[in-house]
Order: structure tokens, then C-alpha cells, then sequence
């Protein structure tokens, strides 16, 4: 790129070929600092406070100061218990860490590590290194459900039930906690029975209870997963210390077909001095009766550029449907059945057909099933997230008609430098907008974070080809397009942000929008280094483009103390060298 | 910057190779019999992180729509060609399934860089109920994925085709994997 400094713009030195410095004056950075796997005593680390020279040398990419919560979980004793309790029964989970980031819009602070219940009875069987920042972090405890059967006793199911409190990140934490001690949990026990009150056809249902620790909390699992006995009956327990209005679900076990039953708003009262075992029963939750599935198929086709219907391999299907409550109930229930399918690929038989098991309809009344219909990201095809499909009985005629898919967007363009040379084998990545996500519901928002997005490489002429859909869960789409050009390609880390596919000049089923170029890069370099100075080889640095203030209140409340609802954008992610040098390329617009 | 970083890294693979032999570059945690031998270079996964949650071999444990960023260090000795990595779960256990997850990464010039992929989707494939162990296995190639309606896909394992298979240098890691139930909003 250089071969004096005189060659590069503003402050910036010319060093090895390379322009370095003349940073962005406009734009505020934070990074986010991981250790190598090698140096568990460092910790994760977010940096706020990074500055870049004239010369483009970064300075403050350093790990602070860590402190370690470590210890034991155990499982807790009743009151005249000896055996499978305490320090004798460690119990193996998930230990998470969770805080708000400390720079605006960053991503959730979140570290997590599975517990070693095979060492020793004086021994940590979880440790974790946090930053010394005198932040409140939220640690959440949850069982490894599988392994819960080795602590049993008798025969009798172990529970578990998920653990979180608080700590202060001020100094090393040595803790013992214990969990599933009876005087810190209350029980619900209720049936899962069919309408005639036969309940032996509901053993092995998988049950759990939702609850808050805070109105201000989402839900979250409150209990262990426990099993349906023969009589199609359970025992929960759940935390005395959460609030006190429980959501009960009973999901069919793996490999089973039924219907999910939800219980909403159940209140579960503590209980109290003069009551102190205390157990809520819930009435019997009545399995509709239905016909059992049955297997049909479902052709999923696409309409070809050429207007011929092809089949479609590869799509994810979603059917769920919802069942009349067999009699009256004043309770909040809920009684549904979900099932997802990929349709055959194009070797197999039957290419593109979804083979499924569902509940038939009656002789007088189809049974209706909204399907969400998802092909891969690189598809040519329309994703579907309404589509009505009736389903008869199914006797004689397994085969339902054919679902039939829109074509994509055909999204065409070409990314230039901001000199105008073409971008050759730069990855794009799109991705839908964070405004589109604040403008979806939350289950929108939920069945939009579990969708794959393309990805596509830049050819000769830094052109590109995405096939995108009009809309997403029924919104208008937005997207980003990201790009992470080669390092030295003068091109930084982009997004093109909230691009919209509504254009009227354009062809129907096609867009294209030209050359599209990116801003100058600004090349900067840092070592990364530990408490102690020295560097730190193989260090991750992800470097964030903070919202600005202004960005932030204008899709939040002005003044909010809540986090930013813009995400901060991830301009790039390297890796420190054998020297421990980490170099960024940002964008200077 | 590029070029000292080359003769760093050609007198340190020298010096390697006349004291310990031609192989030393190579970690030892690799999985042999994976790779192709093909006349491209290999790329492999050396590591996965942020540690300690996407250790090899694992378990890892994810929650549905997870949204933490899984970083893949990578090695290919063609400095200058793309990676591309596919993620996918249980595949052939029975059935070849499509990926879920795909991401990339430009060359920088270096032998290893790494590789950013979004975990949001890995869960999808998993029932509501399971938390048991599954297979999430990585598959890192230097040449483009094609889609199996692409004629060059043909005779090509389901859902892992590549362009210019002859030539494609390929690998897999693998982690043991459980997914978190979901949270019922």
C-alpha cells in the first residue's frame, strides 16, 4: 500500500507496506479481551478504555486484575438424611455467569462452566475467573438432568432444581452451595390423565415448572424435569424464594407423540409454620382424546426461474396445532402439539416430501395445522411462516396436497474500496436489521433468532448474489449485510445496516443495487498483555463500534437507565501473534 | 508486515523441521483419517472458544436462540484462500441433515485466523425435551459449498458438497453437545 509515508493520508506512518494509524476520530470503540485456553487465570475482559495513537499504536489492551469463584455444589440434606446428601453428593450442571455489559449495546458479559462432581470430597468441582470490577454478576446453577439418576436413592427421583443468587466480582469466592434442600423448596404434585380418568397412558411425560425469581425477571425453569410415574403422576419441587404463581408443563418424553399440556399462572402459596409440608395438588390435567397419528406426506415444491414446480430438499417444516380442552376448565390451559421435519433431499425417494407423524382429523372435521415452511438459507426458495395445511383422517389418502413456495428475492450488488477497486473474496453475511428485531413481538423475535441467514463470497468484480425473502414473521424484512474483507485489502470490517428489498423500479423477484463501496480502512496494532506486562500469545480481541447516545434514545427512552436496545457492531476479531501483537482494521467513514 | 511475518514463520518451520522432522506443525489433537488428499493444503481446526464454554471435545451447552459468537481457530498453509465452515448436528446419526450454521472468513495473510460462527439455530433440530448428549461436528473447507440442485453436487455426500471436489482441501472436528431446555415465553 506504501512505500514512504508520504503515501498515506493524514497521520498515518508507513511501516512494512502498510499505512498505519490516522484513526477514526468520530467513532467510539470498546473491545472485548478473551484469554487463551492456556491461562484460565485470566478472565474474560471488556475495555472501555482503549485509545489509538496517531500512528495507529493502540494502547489499553491489557487483562485486569481477576478474582476466582470457585467451590462446591452439593446436594442438600433433609432434615434426618445421612446418605446421598452434602459434600458426598456433588452435582453435576451448568455453572452461568451473567452481568449487562459495561459498554453500551455490548453483548451480554456470560461465562459458563460445567461442574466436576468426580474429584475429591475437599475439592472445587467448579471454578471460574471474573474481572475484579466490583460488578454484581447473577450466577444460575442448572442440573444436568441425565446424570441426576446416579445421586438417587431407593429409587426415589432426584431433583435439582435450578439455583441463581448473586455475587459481587470484589475479591476470590469460595462458596458451597447447596441445592434441593427441602426447607428451601415447596411442592406441586398433579396427574396428567386422559378425560375417561384412565391416567396409564401418560407415564414417561416430561415435566416442569416455569416460575420468576422478581417481577422484573423473565421466566425461567423453576424446577427439575421430572418423569411421569405409571399413573401418569408427578412431583415438582419448586423454590420457596420465587414469586409464587407457576407455569406447569408436561411435554411428551423422546420418541413419544402427544400433545404438550401448559397450566398458566398456577398459584403455589409457601408453606408456613403451623403447614410446613405443605404440598400443593393441582387438579387432574386432561389429555384430550384424539385419534393417534398417523404418517402422512406433505410435496413441499418451488416455482423454478423458468415457472416450473420443482421440488424443495432440505426445508425445515414446522406443524403445530392446537386441541379443544375435553371439558370445561375455569384454569388456564393450553393443550397443543408441535412437530418439526426436514423435507427428503434430492437422492432420495419421494425427493422433497415431508414425511410426518400427525394427529388426523375427524370423519366430519379436518384437523388445521399452521406450518412454518424454512429452506435453507442459500435457496432459492420463499420461507413460510403462516401457511394453513388441513389434514384429513388420513385412511386411504396419506398424502396431503402439495405445499407450494414463492421464489426469493434474487439481491445482486457489488462492493468496491472506497477507492473504487473490487472487493475480490470477501465474505458477506446477512443478517436481519436490529431495528426489524425491535419492531417484532417477542415470539417474533424468538422465531427470528432461530432462522439461518445466507452467506455468499465475492466473485471477480467484488459482485454478489444473495436470495432473500420479502418478509420475516410476517414484518417487511430489513437486513444487514456484513463484510469482512481480507486484512490488507484496504477495506475495513462493514455493515450495510437496515437495507430494505422495497424498490418499485425494480424487475419483480430481483434487486440490484450497483456498487456499493465501502468506507477507507484505518490499520491499527497492540500488544495484548496480562496484569503483569508481559504478552499474552493467542488472546481473542473482539472489537465493538459503540452506539452513540443519540442512537440509543432514539429507539429507547431518553434518559433510560436500561441497556441500549441498538447492539454494539462487532468491526472485527483477532487473534494476538506470537509476538502478542493484535492488529485491527477499522472503518474510517 | 506481511512479509516479516512470512519470514518469521519460514525460519521458524525450518528450524522446526530440522530438529523434529516435517510434522511438527501439525498439533497432535487432530483427528486422523479425516482429512482429504487432495493437492490443496489442508485447513484444520486448531482450537474453539471463548474457553472454557467451546473447549474441544466438549460438552458444550447451548440454550436455544443462543446468541454467543463461537470463534474457530484455523490453519491453512494457502494463506490466500477463503475458509469456509459448515456446522452440523448429528449428521449420519442416522441421517445426513442440512447444516446449521455456515460462516466464513477472508485470508489475512496468516496461517491461522479465526473464524466467527453464530450458534443461534444449532439447537433447532433438537427436541424440547432432550438435554441429552448429541454430536456437533465442524466442517471446514477452502473451496464453496455448493447446494445439493447443483449438478457439481452430484455423487458428493448430502448436504457437505463442494466445488471442485478433487482439489478441496477438507476436515472435521467434533464436540459433544447438549442443549438447555427452552425457556417458554
Amino acid at each position: 500500500m506504501c512505500v514512504s509515508s508520504d503515501d498515506c493520508s493524514g497521520t498515518a506512518i508507513c511501516d512494512e507496506g502498510v499505512c498505519w494509524g490516522d484513526p477514526p476520530d468520530t467513532t467510539s470503540f470498546a473491545a472485548v479481551l478473551i484469554p487463551p485456553a492456556d491461562r484460565p487465570e485470566l478472565a474474560l475482559t471488556e475495555l472501555t478504555d482503549i485509545s489509538i495513537a496517531a500512528d495507529g499504536q493502540i494502547s489499553g489492551l491489557q487483562f485486569g486484575p481477576t478474582i476466582s469463584l470457585h467451590g462446591r455444589i452439593i446436594l442438600g440434606c433433609a432434615v434426618d438424611q445421612q446418605e446421598g446428601c452434602g459434600n458426598a453428593a456433588p452435582v453435576p450442571g451448568q455453572v452461568l455467569v451473567e452481568r449487562v455489559s459495561s459498554f453500551r449495546g455490548g453483548p451480554q458479559y456470560r461465562r459458563s462452566v460445567l461442574t466436576n462432581p468426580g474429584v475429591g470430597v475437599e475439592e472445587d468441582t467448579f471454578s471460574i475467573s471474573l474481572p475484579a470490577d466490583d460488578a454484581e454478576y447473577r450466577v444460575t446453577f442448572v442440573a444436568d438432568e441425565s446424570s441426576l439418576e446416579s445421586l438417587a436413592l431407593g429409587g426415589t427421583q432426584v431433583q435439582a432444581p435450578p439455583f441463581s443468587t448473586t455475587i459481587r466480582a470484589s475479591g476470590d469466592l469460595a462458596v458451597v452451595w447447596e441445592i434441593g434442600k427441602p426447607e428451601q423448596l415447596k411442592s406441586i404434585e398433579g396427574c396428567v390423565t386422559s378425560a375417561t380418568g384412565n391416567g396409564s397412558n401418560f407415564e414417561g411425560m416430561r415435566v416442569s415448572a416455569l416460575g420468576r425469581w422478581s417481577l422484573l425477571d423473565k421466566p425461567t425453569r423453576a424446577s427439575s424435569v421430572v418423569t411421569t410415574d405409571s399413573e401418569g403422576c408427578f412431583n415438582l419441587k419448586v423454590p420457596i424464594d420465587m414469586l409464587d404463581e407457576f407455569d406447569i408443563i408436561a411435554k411428551p418424553g423422546p420418541g413419544k407423540t402427544l400433545p404438550t399440556l401448559r397450566l398458566s399462572g398456577e398459584l403455589v402459596v409457601d408453606p408456613s409454620i403451623d403447614k410446613p409440608g405443605l404440598v400443593h395438588t393441582i387438579a387432574p390435567l386432561l389429555m384430550p382424546n384424539a385419534p393417534n397419528p398417523v404418517q402422512f406426506k406433505l410435496p413441499l415444491r418451488g416455482a423454478s426461474g423458468a415457472g416450473a414446480l420443482e421440488p424443495v430438499s432440505g426445508a425445515t417444516v414446522v406443524f403445530e396445532t392446537s386441541f379443544a380442552l375435553p371439558v370445561p376448565d375455569e384454569r388456564n390451559i393450553e393443550v397443543s402439539f408441535s412437530t418439526q421435519v426436514v423435507s427428503n433431499g434430492l437422492g432420495e425417494d419421494d425427493p422433497g416430501v415431508v414425511e410426518v407423524d400427525l394427529y388426523p382429523g375427524s370423519a366430519d372435521l379436518n384437523r388445521s395445522y399452521r406450518v412454518r415452511v424454512l429452506p435453507p438459507p442459500d435457496s432459492e426458495y420463499a420461507s413460510v411462516f403462516d401457511a394453513v395445511v388441513e389434514v384429513g383422517t388420513g385412511e386411504g389418502a396419506p398424502v396431503l396436497g402439495s405445499l407450494d413456495l414463492q421464489r426469493r428475492i434474487a439481491v445482486t450488488g457489488a462492493f468496491t474500496t472506497a477507492d473504487g477497486k473490487a472487493l475480490v473474496d470477501t465474505p458477506l453475511t446477512v443478517r436481519p436489521s436490529a431495528l426489524l428485531r425491535l419492531q417484532a413481538s417477542t415470539s417474533e423475535r424468538a422465531m427470528l433468532d432461530n432462522l439461518q441467514f445466507p452467506s455468499d463470497l465475492t466473485g471477480e468484480n467484488g459482485e454478489f448474489l444473495v436470495w432473500l425473502d420479502a418478509a420475516l414473521v410476517g414484518l417487511m424484512a430489513r437486513y444487514d449485510f456484513e463484510l469482512a474483507p481480507p486484512d490488507f485489502s484496504s477495506a475495513p470490517r462493514w455493515s450495510f445496516e437496515s437495507v430494505s428489498l422495497a424498490n418499485p423500479s425494480s424487475p419483480a423477484g430481483s434487486l440490484d443495487f450497483g456498487s456499493m463501496p465501502l468506507p477507507p480502512a484505518s490499520y491499527a496494532r497492540g500488544l495484548v498483555r496480562d496484569l503483569q506486562g508481559q504478552v499474552v500469545v493467542g488472546a481473542e480481541v473482539r472489537w465493538f463500534q459503540v452506539p452513540t447516545v443519540e442512537a440509543c434514545e432514539s429507539v429507547g427512552e431518553p434518559g433510560s437507565a436500561e441497556p441500549c436496545l441498538l447492539p454494539a457492531r462487532l468491526l472485527g476479531l483477532w487473534e494476538s501473534d506470537e509476538a502478542g501483537e493484535v492488529i485491527a482494521v477499522l472503518p474510517d467513514p | 508486515m506481511l512479509a516479516k511475518r512470512a519470514m518469521l514463520l519460514i525460519g521458524a518451520l525450518l528450524v522446526c523441521f530440522l530438529v523434529v522432522g516435517s510434522a511438527c506443525i501439525f498439533p497432535p489433537e487432530l483427528e486422523p483419517g479425516t482429512s482429504d488428499a487432495g493437492p490443496s493444503a489442508t485447513p484444520v481446526i486448531l482450537s474453539a472458544g471463548p474457553a472454557p464454554d467451546f473447549l474441544f471435545p466438549g460438552p458444550i451447552v447451548l440454550d436455544r436462540q443462543d446468541d454467543r459468537t463461537l470463534s474457530l481457530t484455523v490453519q491453512d498453509n494457502d494463506v490466500d484462500d477463503v475458509i469456509r465452515v459448515r456446522l452440523y448436528i448429528d449428521y449420519g446419526r442416522p441421517n445426513p441433515e442440512p447444516a446449521y450454521a455456515e460462516c466464513q472468513a477472508a485470508s489475512t495473510g496468516e496461517l491461522t485466523r479465526v473464524v466467527a460462527c453464530q450458534v443461534n439455530s444449532l439447537c433447532n433440530p433438537i427436541g424440547a425435551t432432550d438435554v441429552g448428549d448429541h454430536v456437533l461436528e465442524a466442517m471446514v473447507a477452502d473451496r464453496e459449498f455448493l447446494s445439493d440442485s447443483d449438478p457439481a453436487a452430484t455423487g458428493q455426500s448430502l448436504f457437505r458438497a463442494l466445488r471442485d471436489k478433487t482439489r478441496a482441501g477438507y476436515s472435521f472436528r467434533d464436540w459433544i453437545m447438549r442443549c438447555n431446555a427452552p425457556v417458554e415465553i
